[in-house]
């Protein structure tokens, strides 16, 4: 082991420039939230300058220490990264076993020349290491080290060799047009707006001001309505406030996804985007392991849809840079050849869907009717009488269950399993076979009365939180037939990474 | 390859099982003293009472339980993978193909040596069932699953 410390080659030390993209990091993962906890709480030790001046003191010399002591090198089969002083680390990852490769350049960035590297691999929920930050030429040897050494890979042979596209010429490209659509739809402004709402609502002070802030805005926003009434004006400012922070969210999105190109590239989509802040991935397409196609009821109002994938190794917004657009945003004609391209064997076209059982529309409307009618019971016991009108919602429930029978469906054939739900916020799942890890099938006391039954399959991280295969309310002929043949196909296919 | 038909888990696992259900629901019913002491006046041998029979109440309903779900849980091997059966009223069905798992782990508690029983463990790539738990084997059992489970001839290229 003593051995493996030192290096191969020569090692190389970061950018000079790093100390500084080291700080403001952890500026944002450390003093942001502490401030916050002042600005919240009001903590005494904030209260004292020595503590506030200690605590820049410490992170200064965290990140110089952190930056004097970081070190990697590029050896014939793998990256080996040493860090830390007192608790040393020496993580080495071999280039096959590299899942993606993030790569992050702020203004910043482009002004020293330098960018943030972040080589994931399939295990843990952290990225395996982030390079903060290194020089373009750096970078090159790195990628240019991954790429020789995965090429070689014959795994990833077949299917790549299947479809391959002439280089340079994108698999799909953003129209600025589809970038303001996105913007319209996601109203990512609202986010730090909420955010901020809820932290003056958290402190007394800040409280009364925000709201005599408010009331003044009311007020002066008759001024110009000329009408009367605190409630109308008041109105009009959520309205205004709504409409700014929908402009607001446009520009936010072509920030995020200016020149949004997908490129193929050797079996490996390359993926780049940003106005100021750049960011380009490379995913190996074998990694793949669930394709969703998600459509809101605003994407179906614009005529658009979103397709996005899940790769192994569970890294987070929270953890590391991530990538998960395939297209962010796209007419729906336009996916069924995209997808094509990146997984050849899956053809949207020719997917023949089969419905559910035909009981499952009333399943849901009672299942639905059971959970309102306890919510709607519990206020009109304990608050007020007037919460029984609420049950004039129930035809809503009905039309609920149907639209979400109609549309419901899921498709099997010899090489994928897909399932598609949803009534405002739709979803297709896509999971190749030879991704699957294992497969449930779960029986609750309702789908006994009924002989009913569901399937859902487990895949290398997946997030349960979105929508993925899980087929509720299955014949128990059909499901069973189904997952015989399910666990043939699955034990009979080597599963890749 | 080895394959094996539906098998229950070793009786000796209920009896620690049972064993576990009154101990485990005896802590429960700490706080439940406590509250039956202050809501009795102060008189302890009320609440001890009161206590008392919540608790063997408590105990013999998760007891019923936890037979059930004894008596639910199967398990196989087949060619195709390791098959679990379990749950009550919400009941499930577990294939784990045997290509698809990435290694296992027998392990034992103090209560579960003394009756040669071990849990085994299967890791696989997935999220939600990146460990799946064979709990109540026997140890003879359980080293023979895993010498069969980990001969798969997969050839990963992770």
């Amino acid at each position: 082991m003593s051995q493996s410390f030192e290096p191969h080659t020569a090692f190389i030390k970061l950018h000079p420039s790093s100390p500084l993209f080291i700080f403001i990091e952890a500026i944002v993962k450390i003093i942001f939230p502490l401030v916050v906890t002042f600005f919240v709480s009001g903590s005494y030790f904030f209260q004292q300058g020595w503590f506030v001046a200690g605590l820049a003191l410490f992170a200064t010399i965290g990140t110089v220490v952190q930056y004097w002591f970081y070190r990697y090198w590029l050896e014939p089969d793998r990256i080996v990264v040493k860090s830390g002083i007192l608790f040393k680390e020496l993580r080495q990852v071999p280039y096959e076993r590299i899942q993606n490769i993030n790569i992050k350049s702020t203004v910043l960035h482009k002004l020293f020349k330098v960018v943030t590297v972040q080589i994931e691999s399939a295990s843990g929920s952290k990225p395996e290491a982030v390079i903060r930050v290194v020089g373009l030429s750096q970078l090159s040897d790195i990628q240019q080290a991954i790429k020789n050494n995965q090429t070689t890979d014959p795994s990833s042979a077949p299917e790549s060799s299947e479809s391959e596209q002439p280089e340079e010429a994108p698999l799909f490209t953003m129209t600025s047009g589809d970038i303001t659509r996105y913007g319209c739809i996601h109203w990512q402004a609202l986010v730090p707006l909420a955010a901020i709402f809820g932290l003056a609502m958290q402190s007394e002070a800040m409280r009364d001001q925000l709201s005599s802030y408010i009331l003044s805005m009311v007020f002066y926003i008759r001024n110009f309505t000329g009408l009367h009434g605190k409630l109308l004006n008041g109105l009009v400012l959520v309205l205004m406030i709504l409409l700014a922070a929908w402009l607001l969210s446009m520009v936010i999105a072509h920030l995020k996804l200016h020149g949004f190109t997908l490129k193929k590239e050797r079996g490996k989509l390359l993926a780049n985007m940003g106005l100021l802040t750049n960011l380009s991935a490379n995913i190996p397409i074998k990694r793949i392991q669930l394709l969703r196609i998600r459509e809101s009821f605003m994407h179906r109002a614009l005529g658009r849809q979103t397709l996005t994938m899940e790769t192994a190794g569970g890294v987070t917004e929270q953890t590391g840079i991530v990538m998960r657009w395939l297209a962010p945003l796209a007419k729906p004609e336009q996916l069924p050849p995209l997808v094509q391209d990146i997984e050849p064997r899956i053809d949207l076209n020719q997917t023949q869907w089969q419905p559910l059982s035909h009981k499952a529309k009333r399943r849901l409307f009672k299942k639905t009717a059971a959970i309102l009618l306890t919510v709607i019971a519990l206020p009109t016991f304990f608050w007020r009488n007037e919460c029984a009108w609420l049950l004039l919602s129930a035809p809503l429930w009905w039309w609920y269950a149907s639209a979400w029978a109609r549309f419901a469906a899921f498709a099997h054939n010899e090489h994928y399993v897909a399932f598609r739900s949803g009534v405002l916020f739709r979803g297709i799942s896509l999971v190749k076979i030879n991704k699957i890890q294992t497969i449930h099938l779960t029986e609750s006391p309702f789908d006994r009365r009924n002989n009913h039954g569901g399937l859902w399959v487990d895949t290398a991280g997946s997030n349960i939180a979105l929508h993925h295969i899980n087929i509720p309310y299955l014949d128990k002929t059909q499901l069973l037939k189904m997952h015989q043949q399910l666990t043939r196909q699955v034990s009979h296919s080597q599963f890749v990474w | 390859m080895k394959t094996f038909d539906y098998s229950a888990l070793a009786p000796s696992y209920l009896s620690i099982l049972k064993l576990l259900t009154w101990i485990w629901s005896a802590f429960v019913m700490v706080p439940v003293f406590v509250l039956a002491y202050f809501a009795a006046e102060n008189l302890w041998y009320h609440a001890a009472i009161k206590a008392v029979s919540c608790w063997v109440l408590f105990g013999v309903l998760i007891n019923a339980y936890v037979k059930a779900w004894y008596k639910r849980y199967q398990y196989a091997l087949t060619e195709q993978g390791l098959v679990i059966h379990r749950g009550v009223f919400w009941r499930q069905m577990i294939v784990i193909p045997r290509n698809r798992i990435q290694h296992t782990d027998i392990t034992t508690g103090p209560l579960e040596r003394r009756k040669s029983l071990a849990k085994l463990i299967v890791h696989t790539a997935g999220t939600r069932d990146a460990h799946v738990t064979l709990h109540g084997l026997l140890e003879s059992r359980a080293a023979e699953l895993r010498k069969e489970l980990i001969v798969a001839t997969q050839d990963d290229t992770v």
